[in-house]
């Protein structure tokens, strides 16, 4: 399987601070997640490899080219990448089809006919072939949350960054996106940067996390729920030295790590209790 | 690294055409659409009624219609478009085509308004061809290339000069006060500039707007018309000079875009606009023309 991304030995500095320290990885074809506290440099790592900023320290290879090569590589790798940030700010005024049509352009399609077709079926994509028209403003959160995941996919790009792309999502358009996302990845590559684990659980293939700017896991999603094997308890009280505790809906309390009392049972782990275990308290201070 | 772990390397073939000139056909079309410059393109153009059936004189200060309906207003334009823009290019992240592209195709989109603004220059000129009197006041004594001049310096160059700062400053700053403090600014310093004082006539001509000529009085007569020193022709060099300026450093904005030849390009310019400054301030019209008319009475021509 070929090797979309290389990452090898990035470190990259925010003044005195190491944002990223010395992280390595490669990805393939596939569904990659990226967990992580906030401020574990999942973000800027994201804005390495879509070529928006510069390594310090390492290099990064993203689809055969140099993500801190001459303007010339960049640009190839731009034109085979889909990049959704996390916060996207809507033009005033424009409509959903003129917001993908300018997009489009940016991502140099010249010729109107296959633009403008290409436009319809990133709308049909998300769902939103039926409001080509309307302006952006008038769109719901979640609207406007899809046709920002819309522009990522113009152009059926090879390498897809997502950077918290189901917030905002009701359930049926995060199974729509979960679908989508199941399709892009028969063929090409996907990084999803999440807190949604469920999400992680759903769809991808693996899954990587950062901690303090390093990579504290990296590996299969099932590995990683094993990890967490033993260590999730069903009680009825909270385990004193767990990282995390909250109310079971079947009445009890779950518990994630600690030592259990000999009334507690152990629970089948999800994706959450790994990274919880993973990251410890502060995943929690993190989520507060 | 064996071939199967080899990176995928993928070539894709370059667009038939440069991407600005899709983007400049977009923000022509977007630019022609606001309102604000439709509102201002009316106002303009409906100054031009009174004259209709009349023989009323028509001079530069007719040319304010369109510097500040179309050329003022179309500054703010201008920003909030290259902004509008900036956020569609930060939804999707770094773009194969760049910033300085956008850039051009805004630039390019300052047509609409200078044609505008052209458009009203023409009219004034075809009404001063068929209505003998219509030239009136100090210009009359001028020769036809002075008249024009100033004219389409004041009356269209403007409209061009006023959306190219528009994306500069949008390019500098992402105050969204930036337009209208520039506005400001630019018309406090045309009404100190503007030749009402004596002492700064000579130097008037550094400003993108300036009088040439009017009822500005001197030697205590207060309204006595006066045409101003200097030559409207080299001004006018001086003016698209500033227009190009303007585009050089609006373009080179964008880091990934810099390069040796647009510091160069730059550089040239404004000793360009050096060289056509000193030249409006010391050619053409050596002294200050004094109309022999006393201030209470009729103006040149009148």
């Amino acid at each position: 399987m070929p090797t979309t991304v290389r990452v090898s030995h990035v470190t990259r500095r925010y003044g005195p601070v190491a944002v990223l320290d010395d992280v390595s990885f490669d990805l393939s074809p596939g569904i990659t997640a990226l967990l992580g506290p906030n401020g574990a440099g999942k973000t800027t790592l994201l804005g390495l490899l879509s070529t928006a900023s510069r390594a310090d320290a390492g290099e990064i290879t993203v689809l055969g080219r140099r993500a801190d090569g001459p303007l010339a590589e960049r640009t190839e790798i731009r034109r085979r990448l889909g990049f959704l940030p996390q916060e996207v700010r809507f033009p005033a005024g424009m409509t959903a089809f003129g917001f993908l049509d300018y997009i489009a352009v940016l991502k140099k399609w010249d010729d109107t006919a296959a633009r403008h077709d290409e436009v319809r079926r990133v709308l049909g994509v998300v769902g939103l072939e039926d409001r080509p028209t309307i302006k952006v403003r008038k769109l719901s959160g979640g609207q406007r949350r899809r046709l920002a995941f819309a522009q990522a996919l113009i152009g059926d790009p090879d390498l897809l960054i997502l950077d918290e792309p189901t917030t905002g999502l009701d359930p049926e358009q995060r199974a729509t996106f979960r679908s989508t996302l199941s399709e892009r990845a028969r063929h090409g590559t996907v990084l999803l940067a999440t807190h949604q684990t469920e999400d992680v659980a759903a769809v991808c293939d693996r899954v990587i996390v950062l901690v303090g700017g390093r990579v504290a896991h990296d590996g299969d999603v099932a590995g990683f729920v094993a990890s967490a094997r033993d260590r999730v308890w069903l009680g009825e009280r909270p385990v004193a030295d767990a990282v995390a505790t909250w109310r079971d809906p079947g009445g009890g309390v779950r518990s994630v790590g600690g030592t259990p009392p000999a009334d507690a049972q152990a629970a089948p782990p999800t994706v959450e209790d790994a990274y919880l275990l993973l990251v410890g308290p502060r995943a929690v201070q993190g989520a507060a | 690294m064996t071939a199967a772990e080899s990176p995928a390397i993928v070539t894709v073939a370059e667009p038939a055409r440069p991407p600005w000139m899709d983007l400049a056909r977009i923000e022509v079309r977007r630019y022609a659409g606001r309102p604000a410059f439709l509102v201002g393109l009316v106002l303009t153009y409906a100054t031009l009624l009174p004259y209709l059936d009349g023989d009323e004189p028509t001079d530069e200060l007719s040319m304010i219609a369109p510097a500040a309906l179309l050329g003022m207003v179309g500054l703010s334009v201008s920003a909030h478009r290259v902004w509008a823009s900036d956020r569609c290019a930060e939804a999707a992240g770094p773009t194969p085509v760049g910033q300085a592209s956008r850039t051009v195709g805004h630039l390019a989109a300052c047509v609409v308004p200078f044609l505008a603004g052209l458009g009203f220059v023409l009219l004034t000129v075809l009404r001063a061809q068929s209505v003998p009197t219509v030239r009136g006041g100090y210009a009359e004594m001028m020769s036809d290339g002075w008249v024009a001049a100033v004219w389409f310096a004041l009356g269209a160059v403007s409209c061009l000069g006023g959306p190219i700062l528009g994306v500069v400053v949008a390019r500098k700053t992402k105050r969204a006060a930036a337009p209208i403090v520039t506005t400001v600014g630019l018309v406090l310093a045309v009404i100190v500039f503007q030749g009402l004082f004596e002492p700064l006539r000579r130097v008037r001509v550094v400003l993108p707007w300036t009088y040439w000529g009017g009822p500005f009085g001197i030697d205590g007569d207060p309204q006595r018309s006066v045409v101003l020193s200097g030559s409207p022709g080299w001004w006018l060099t001086y003016l698209i000079v500033l227009c190009a300026i303007g585009a050089v450093v609006a373009v080179r904005t964008d880091v990934e875009a810099r390069s040796a030849r647009g510091r160069t390009a730059l550089i040239v310019l404004a000793g360009l606009a050096v060289v056509t400054v000193v030249l409006a301030m010391f050619t053409g019209t050596a002294e200050t023309l004094v109309s022999p008319v006393p201030g209470d009475g009729p103006a040149w021509g009148g």
